[in-house]
């Protein structure tokens, strides 16, 4: 892909976080207290940075990093805000404890790589996900997992909003769980997307959830019967005839709507309830793999790098370039609308 | 009665709302170059700028279903679909508006319009992917490869030195194979009728059962593990809690429950019911009872309650699974286990990827074969994969030979469509 210089490359003129990665940037974690950004990359490393404000700039300091074997591909902190745990292609997840300055440990085990999880403040558990077709819960204090879950195929994404469990597997299935009952499926839904599930996220008031599929489109689901009136798709991350992937789904912590991220480089915040748009961002000249919004929702944070979108033929690594960008959304950007039109029920 | 469009509403602004006696276009969308909309017309039917809703998230069936009936007839209109007269009742008419409802796979046509206008118009630029004609339909096409999938392989063939030009030819067969499967797929695409969200828990057994090596059902079989937490009383606070709500759970999970439960030894319930309200415990297990929550079958127990190092692997051994073989040392990036291992592009897969383009032409030169097809031949397998298959789901089963006699006696006809295998093309 030609770089016709920085403006392609960070339109939106967001901050950068540097160093950057040496490889594509697989996840992005903010904790959830603090402003510091742990992010997972393919270059086998998990890195953590102090994010600081200046008036209306972000600066960032690298802090530290640890490395598994093999990339890694997930990250989550605990609620506490002390630790991160990571995953990846070494079948491992590890524990951070990196406020303390702690050393990680190894806390769970799968048969295939990892590809998510997630604390679950409710039950001091991590669950993690793999391709191996299980969800496993750890108490990261024992060696086996209290509960192994069977899941109908490969786990490619999972979203936690306590007591609300949502998995999406390969070919399609969307499993629901109630976390208070995490043994029986509670809900297995065969996706309204027609492709391949990307990524899944729970709505923060847990009434349902959004799954964002390899075709440009983004499915709004609740779980309540009753509700399935407000049930739709849309699409989004397209470019003429090309359509992209969306890669990421994430809420804003307070105000309840939600920003897609994709293959095409770009993204977007919208209002489900409200069925809008709320901002369409600049295009970067490479995709979108992840994001994630911070505590309170005044960063953005975005990573530009390759997402394998073209397969291996695609991958230089020689120039390759990983960039982790951060965005301070605009209120207008992010607070919802309400809708104009009166009468409506 | 007015056919004149409301000009308060044009500005986003008009008090009458459903009142009103003028024309609010609120279905059709405006222009939306980022595509807002149903899952069906890119070209929209343009519109004013209903500025209520500017970038039109496309509802589907929203809008149209639910309000069947409104006092100005003239505001039932379809304005996308001006044949179709009243609008509410979406029949299975011009593939695109009747997407709306609900699409049962009763008529051919209806089901094949969808898939060419699919994979003519809305073939994402990712290949390997499954895929199905209408949401919530199981797949039509399945064995999906994730992008991080893709490439993980790459990285590990490329750690065993593998040049990056066979890696890049062997992906390009991947994505190959599947363009083909779709191909194949748009010229035979009927599959019986189906409903939505029905066969995917007809064919995956309830949770936890599902491929499971005996370990692991003898697993569910402990008393320390019932199924029947009731969970669905108590929420934390604030908003409602959405399983709260729930007091019957589909059939197929309902399997799953009546697992006795004796006296555990943590607060586990022995309500059969599901999530209805009842004295629960807040967290579905506890931790304290760890003793309770070492499976037996599964070898080893917890060692050092520390949180373990690296080192002995061999007391991790998750080899309850069964999925295929476990790198011994479960710790080093064992190259075994990334082919067609467990997890990556499982062997049922891989092998389905290929051999689908093949066989099915050949199989339809020899139809009149009598001893070539049954239902376990494994050419209904990979265009089906084994994972799930309209056919099963579609009704009652059928003896396959009467699919190869030449005439039909009155009331033998069957009403499913043949299985694939049989159809001539």
């Amino acid at each position: 892909m030609a770089t016709f210089g920085a403006a392609n490359t960070n339109p939106n003129k967001s901050f950068e976080v540097t160093p950057s990665p040496a490889d594509s940037i697989s996840s992005l974690s903010f904790s959830p207290r603090a402003d510091i950004l742990v992010a997972t990359s393919w270059d086998n490393q998990v890195r953590c940075w102090e994010i600081s404000r200046s008036g209306n700039s972000l600066a960032t300091a690298p802090k530290a990093s640890i490395s598994h074997d093999q990339p890694v591909l997930c990250s989550a902190w605990k609620d506490d805000g002390t630790t991160v745990f990571s995953g990846g292609c070494d079948k491992q997840a590890k524990m951070w404890p990196l406020l303390s300055g702690g050393q990680p440990v190894t806390v769970a085990m799968h048969d295939a790589p990892i590809v998510d999880m997630a604390w679950i403040p409710g039950m001091n558990l991590l669950v993690t996900g793999s391709w191996d077709k299980t969800l496993k819960y750890w108490d990261t204090r024992q060696q086996t997992p209290v509960h192994t879950q069977q899941l109908p195929d490969k786990c490619y994404s999972l979203s936690v909003k306590h007591p609300l469990l949502v998995v999406g597997t390969a070919d399609r299935n969307l499993i629901v769980f109630n976390l208070q009952n995490p043994q029986t499926e509670f809900k297995r839904i065969v996706s309204p997307l027609k492709y391949q599930t990307r990524c899944v996220t729970a709505f923060p008031d847990q009434q349902g959830f959004l799954v964002g599929s390899v075709e440009g489109r983004v499915g709004v689901h609740h779980l309540d019967d009753s509700q399935q009136n407000k049930n739709f798709t849309f699409k989004c991350h397209r470019d003429g005839n090309d359509i992209y992937s969306v890669n990421a789904l994430n809420f804003h912590p307070v105000h309840g709507t939600f920003a897609t991220a994709g293959s095409d480089g770009a993204f977007n915040f919208w209002d489900k309830d409200s069925k809008q748009r709320l901002k369409a961002m600049s295009r970067c000249n490479q995709p979108i793999t992840c994001s994630s919004f911070s505590h309170d929702g005044s960063i953005y944070a975005y990573a530009s790098c390759y997402d394998w979108n073209k397969g291996a033929e695609n991958h230089n690594p020689a120039t390759a370039k990983s960039s982790i960008f951060l965005h301070m959304p605009q209120e207008s950007e992010v607070k919802a609308k309400p809708r104009v039109a009166s009468g409506r029920k | 009665m007015r056919k004149e469009l409301c000009r308060n509403f044009q500005q986003g602004s008009c008090r009458y709302g459903e009142r009103c006696r003028y024309l609010h276009p609120q279905q059709t969308k405006p222009n939306n170059p980022f595509g807002f909309g149903t899952q069906s017309s890119r070209d929209q039917q343009q519109q004013n700028k209903s500025s209520s809703n500017p970038f039109g998230f496309g509802v589907q069936g929203a809008s149209n279903s639910n309000r069947p009936n409104q006092s100005q007839p003239f505001q039932n209109t379809w304005q996308r679909n001006p044949s179709s007269g009243g609008g509410a009742s979406s029949t299975q008419q011009s593939g695109k508006q009747t997407q709306q409802a609900d699409h049962k796979c009763t008529d051919p046509a209806a089901c094949k319009r969808f898939i060419q206008e699919d994979l003519k118009n809305e073939r994402p630029m990712w290949k390997l992917t499954c895929y199905a004609h209408f949401k919530h339909l199981p797949c039509d096409i399945s064995g999906d490869i994730s992008y991080e999938e893709l490439r993980a392989m790459a990285y590990e063939e490329s750690k065993r030195g593998i040049p990056l030009q066979s890696i890049v030819e062997r992906e390009r067969n991947l994505q190959n194979a599947k363009v083909a499967e779709f191909e194949n797929f748009l010229r035979s695409p009927y599959r019986g009728p189906v409903t939505a969200n029905q066969t995917a828990p007809s064919i995956f057994p309830p949770a936890s059962q599902v491929n499971s090596p005996p370990g692991f059902s003898a697993f569910n079989q402990q008393p320390a593990f019932p199924n029947t937490n009731a969970g669905g009383g108590v929420s934390s606070s604030g908003p409602p809690n959405p399983f709260g709500r729930f007091n019957q759970q589909p059939n197929a999970f309902s399997l799953n429950t009546p697992q006795p439960a004796p006296s555990g030894p943590s607060g586990f319930q022995t309500q059969p019911s599901s999530f209805g309200p009842g004295p629960v415990t807040p967290s579905g297990f506890q931790t304290q009872p760890s003793a309770a929550f070492k499976p037996s079958p599964f070898g080893p127990g917890p060692v050092a309650p520390s949180g373990f190092q690296t080192q002995p692997s061999a007391m991790f051994k998750p080899a309850s699974f069964g999925l295929g073989p476990v790198a011994p040392s479960g710790f080093q990036s064992q190259p075994a286990s990334f082919g067609p291992g467990p997890g990556l592009a499982a062997p049922a897969q891989n092998s389905n990827i290929f051999p689908s383009v093949t066989p099915t032409p050949a199989f339809n030169s020899n139809q009149n074969n009598q001893t070539a097809f049954n239902f376990n031949s494994p050419v209904v397998d990979t265009t089906n994969t084994p994972s799930g298959t309209e056919l099963q789901a579609g009704g009652a089963p059928v003896d396959t030979s009467i699919w190869l006699k030449e005439k039909w006696n009155p009331g033998e006809i069957p009403e499913q469509a043949p299985p694939d295998a049989f159809v001539h093309r």
